[in-house]
């Protein structure tokens, strides 16, 4: 890691939102790569999961090393604005499923993908089936991204997959979130749902997808 | 023994290997009747609950209720003679509300255009063009020049200028420099130590400085700062008195 996790997720834990971006914009390479800065920041949140089972901090302390996080993403993902790809006219549309509030690493994705020249739209924590299936239809996404950390929601994961399988758009289905790191979500999810389970392999898929487009001219 | 059936919380008597061998009415309409107390830790709790139970008094898990599969408690833990009382502590509407102010926050957070960030910038800078227009120099004689000070005298001003007018005095030979005060409307604290320094070393590179337009009020802030206005300081009225006064010499 190029930066000492525990100091950042010190940081974070203290709100000391302006620290913590220093942490990171004094890194060129955190600054030039968000995908290792990315990669900084689950781990710092991962930290902070490790802490909370040692009792070291409450769930109260989670939430403000949450907010904190999500400031230096936004500040990142601002900073980098200049340095996007032209767009490539596609859309990705993120969320969480219902009563999901874990929506960091979607938020992650999503500045990820605005980075490769999608148009995203980040409809963030807890959003129910309905709202989803509404916006699909309206707006038209060529991909979903879904995701799940909460064990118990994986049931209902199900029912996403399914449900905007069948749209008419058709748009692709990628489910990615703690879950997918830790296990095998096969059987809720469709043939087509590519399942992800970490930074890596989406940047790959990002990759791939790049070439697809110049491969079309 | 203690009665758990009338506990006011949620409590549970287990045993050494965490069975339960009783449990208030609340444990019950909240949890049912387990037989362990394991069997509704959340999984991802477990971990936590095993290396702790035993040897702190106070934790957070995650816990299966009647109601929803996920729910936060604060644990309390008292152990007697292999007996542990254990008291869960419901820590929801205290989160959710916190939970929502910090919800908040976050909708603010998103409403911050970064773009002020960049205007703050741009505004520093255009503030920084100022201070540097606001101490010109100006060379009157041989011997005498003027700096007019302009704006509120701060620490910035002096900054932002002091390099540059101090190598100008020097290359120029000058014997004397009149600092105006005519311009300056406020003056900081900060100001008046900055200003006092930039005094001493224009004395230091052997040139007299000469404060002129001087307002009774700039006199009582600079002595209320402790800047000496004493009979050192060439002190004079006007800049054209100065100047007349001056360039005579
Ligand atoms: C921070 C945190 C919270 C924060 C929320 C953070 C947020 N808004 O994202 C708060 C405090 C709100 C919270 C609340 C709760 N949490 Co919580 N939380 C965590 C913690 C500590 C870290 C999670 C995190 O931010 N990780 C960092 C992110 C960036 O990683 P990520 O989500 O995996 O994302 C990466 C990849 O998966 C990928 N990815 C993610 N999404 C997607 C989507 C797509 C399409 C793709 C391609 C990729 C992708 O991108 C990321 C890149 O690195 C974890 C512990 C842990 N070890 O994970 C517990 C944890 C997940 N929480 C847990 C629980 C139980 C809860 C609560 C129910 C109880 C509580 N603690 O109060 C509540 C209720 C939340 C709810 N209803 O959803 C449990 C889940 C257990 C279980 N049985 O499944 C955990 C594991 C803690 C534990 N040991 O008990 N939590």
């Amino acid at each position: 890691m190029p930066i000492d996790i525990e100091k950042l997720t010190n940081t974070l834990l203290e709100g000391e939102e302006d620290h913590a971006w220093e942490l990171i914009e004094n890194k060129a390479e955190l600054m030039e790569n968000s995908h290792l800065t990315f990669e900084v920041l689950t781990s710092a949140m991962q930290l902070v999961g490790k802490l909370w089972e040692e009792n070291k901090i409450t769930v109260a302390d989670e939430h403000l090393a949450t907010t904190t996080c999500d400031y230096v993403l936004s500040r990142y993902a601002y900073t980098k604005k200049k340095s996007k790809q032209s767009p490539n006219g596609k859309r990705a549309l993120f969320l969480c499923i219902d009563q999901e509030q874990h929506y960091l690493g979607l938020k992650m994705i999503s500045l990820l993908f605005e980075e490769y020249g999608w148009e995203t739209r980040l409809l963030g924590a807890n959003l129910p089936l309905e709202y989803a299936v509404h916006t699909v239809k309206k707006w038209q996404p060529s991909v979903v991204g879904i995701s799940v950390a909460i064990l118990y929601h994986a049931e209902q994961l199900k029912n996403y997959v399914s449900e905007l399988g069948t749209l008419q758009s058709q748009p692709e289905i990628l489910v990615g979130g703690r879950l997918a790191s830790n296990y095998d979500l096969t059987k809720y999810c469709s043939e087509n749902t590519v399942l992800v389970p970490g930074l890596k392999e989406i940047k790959l898929w990002l990759e791939e997808q790049k070439g697809d487009v110049s491969n079309h001219g | 023994m203690v009665d758990f059936t009338h506990h006011p919380l949620p409590a549970f008597l287990v045993d050494h290997d965490l069975n339960i061998k009783g449990q208030s009415r609340l444990a019950t309409e909240l949890f049912s009747k387990p037989d362990s107390f394991l069997d509704f830790v959340d999984s991802g709790s477990k971990q936590k609950a095993l290396e702790l139970i035993k040897d702190q008094e106070e934790f957070e898990l995650v816990l299966n209720t009647v109601e929803s599969p996920y729910m936060l408690f604060k644990v309390f833990a008292r152990w007697h003679d292999g007996e542990g009382q254990l008291l869960c502590v419901r820590q929801d509407s205290q989160i959710m509300e916190l939970s929502s102010m910090l919800q908040m926050q976050r909708d603010r957070l998103a409403e911050t255009n970064f773009d002020l960030l960049d205007k703050k910038e741009e505004l520093e800078e255009a503030m920084s063009k100022i201070k540097r227009l606001s101490s010109p120099f100006l060379p009157i004689s041989s011997s005498l020049s003027v700096i007019p000070l302009f704006g509120s005298l701060d620490e910035e001003l002096f900054l932002i200028n002091e390099q540059q007018l101090l190598s100008t005095l020097q290359n120029g030979n000058y014997e004397y420099v009149i600092l105006d005060f005519n311009g300056i409307g406020e003056i900081e604290e900060r100001g008046v130590f900055a200003f006092q320094s930039f005094y001493r070393m224009i004395q230091l590179i052997g040139v007299s400085p000469i404060l002129s337009g001087l307002k009774p009020q700039h006199v009582f802030q600079l002595m209320e700062n402790d800047f000496n206005v004493d009979q050192t300081f060439h002190i004079t009225g006007s800049l054209k008195d100065a100047i007349s006064q001056y360039n005579l010499s």
